[in-house]
C-alpha cells in the first residue's frame, strides 16, 4: 500500500526533529548529567528488540503474497540472519544474504525450470 | 616563552592534524555506507516515494535503520504518529552515544554541537570516543575536529548512494525478489549484536511477542513486544550477574 503524500511528508519532518533532538540531548541540553542505570540498561537493548519485533510478521506474513507464508523468503532471511552473525558484520550479512535471495527468488528462471 | 608565542599556531596544527587523522578513520566505513545507501534508496522508491521525499529523508534524518523502520511501517499503513513512536525509538540508542560523548565536547561552540549531533551516526561515536580516550586530555577543538573528520569522509557518500539507489530503484523489475530486500537489511543489521544469553533471549521475546500481538491496530505491537523483550534482557542480566556474586 502506497502512502500519503501528506503522511510522508509528516513522518520524514517529525522524524528529522525527533532525532536530532535524541542525538543532542547530552551534548547540547542536558550537559555531563549522568543517565540513570536502568535506563542504560535498557537502551542496549534497543537494536536487539526494536529490529526483530518490527520484521518478524512480514518474514512469516509477506507483503507479497498478501500474507501467505513463502519459504523462500523466509529462508532467506534465517540464511541472512546466520551469515551476518558468523561473520559478524552487518555489512558482509547483508551483500550475502542479498546474493541468497535474489538466487532463491529467481532460482526457478536461472535454471529453466 | 617560545611556547607561548607560537601557541596559536600549534594549535591550529594540532587541530587540522587531528581533522585529517578522523578522516582516515572514517574512510573505510564507505564499504559499509555505500551498499546500505543505495539498498535504502531502492526500497524507498520501491515504497512509492519520489527522489525528493528519498532525499529529504536520508538527509534530515540521516540515519537509516529508522527511516527503514518508517518506510516498512508506512507501508503497513500504520497511522503517522504511530510511525514516529516506532521509528524514533530505534535512534534512543544515540541518546545513549550523546551522553558518553557529553563529557568530551560539551563544552564546544553551540554550532560545533548541534553539528555533531546532527551528524551522530553509529561509526561516528564509535571512532570518536575510542579516540577520545585515548586522548583524554585534548583540548575540546581537536574532539571535535577529529569527530567532524569522520563525518566528512563518510556522510556525503551516504547522500550520493541514496540518490543512485532512488534512481535506480525506480527501474527495477518486480521480479527480482527486492521486495523482501528491506527485510533482509534488517536481519543483517541486528544480527551480529545477539550475543550473549540476555541479548538472545530479549530477540527471541520481543519477536515472539510480536507474533502473538500482530492482532493489535496500528502496529502498535512492534513496540509492546520490544519493551517485554528489553525487560526480559535485563531482568536476565541482573540473574546472571546475581549468580556470578553467588559464585565469587
Amino acid at each position: 500500500m502506497v502512502p500519503s503524500n501528506l503522511e510522508v511528508w509528516i513522518t520524514i519532518v517529525g522524524l528529522a526533529v525527533a532525532t536530532f533532538f535524541i542525538r543532542f540531548s547530552f551534548i547540547g541540553i542536558l550537559g555531563g548529567r549522568r543517565m540513570p542505570d536502568w535506563l542504560l540498561t535498557a537502551l542496549r537493548y534497543v537494536p536487539v528488540t526494536i529490529l526483530p519485533a518490527l520484521i518478524a510478521p512480514a518474514i512469516l506474513w509477506p507483503e507479497v503474497t498478501g500474507g501467505q507464508f513463502e519459504p523462500l523468503r523466509a529462508t532467506a532471511a534465517v540464511l541472512t540472519f546466520a551469515l551476518a552473525w558468523v561473520l559478524k558484520s552487518p555489512m558482509l550479512g547483508f551483500l550475502c544474504g542479498l546474493v541468497c535471495l535474489v538466487f532463491l527468488i529467481n532460482a526457478n528462471q536461472i535454471f529453466g525450470l | 616563552m617560545t611556547q607561548a608565542l607560537t601557541k596559536g599556531g600549534d594549535d591550529a596544527a594540532l587541530i587540522r592534524w587531528t581533522f585529517w587523522q578522523g578522516f582516515r578513520a572514517g574512510l573505510p566505513f564507505n564499504a559499509a555506507v555505500i551498499p546500505f545507501g543505495l539498498l535504502f534508496g531502492v526500497v524507498a522508491a520501491d515504497a512509492g516515494f519520489d527522489i525528493l521525499q528519498t532525499m529529504s529523508m536520508s538527509i534530515l534524518v540521516l540515519a537509516g535503520a529508522s527511516s527503514l523502520t518508517a518506510i516498512e511501517l508506512l507501508t503497513q499503513n500504520a497511522p503517522v504518529f504511530i510511525v514516529l513512536l516506532t521509528a524514533s525509538a530505534v535512534n534512543l540508542r544515540m541518546a545513549m552515544y550523546s551522553a558518553s560523548l557529553a563529557p568530551h565536547i560539551s563544552k564546544g561552540p553551540l554550532w560545533q554541537r548541534a553539528l555533531a549531533a546532527y551528524l551522530m551516526v553509529d561509526h561516528a561515536y564509535a571512532l570518536s570516543i575510542a579516540n577520545y580516550e585515548s586522548k583524554p586530555a585534548a583540548p575540546v577543538r581537536a574532539k571535535l575536529a577529529y569527530y567532524l573528520g569522520v563525518v566528512l569522509a563518510s556522510v556525503p557518500s551516504w547522500y550520493f548512494a541514496c540518490l543512485i539507489g532512488a534512481l535506480v530503484g525506480a527501474q527495477m523489475p518486480a521480479s527480482l525478489g527486492l521486495d523482501f530486500a528491506g527485510v533482509v537489511m534488517f536481519v543483517s543489521l541486528f544480527a551480529p549484536a545477539v550475543r550473549g544469553l540476555p541479548k538472545v533471549i530479549a530477540m527471541a521475546v520481543a519477536v515472539c511477542g510480536s507474533l502473538l500481538l500482530a492482532w493489535i491496530p496500528y502496529s502498535l505491537g512492534v513496540l509492546i513486544a520490544a519493551c517485554f523483550g528489553m525487560l526480559a534482557g535485563a531482568l536476565c542480566e541482573a540473574a546472571l550477574r546475581g549468580q556470578a556474586r553467588e559464585v565469587v
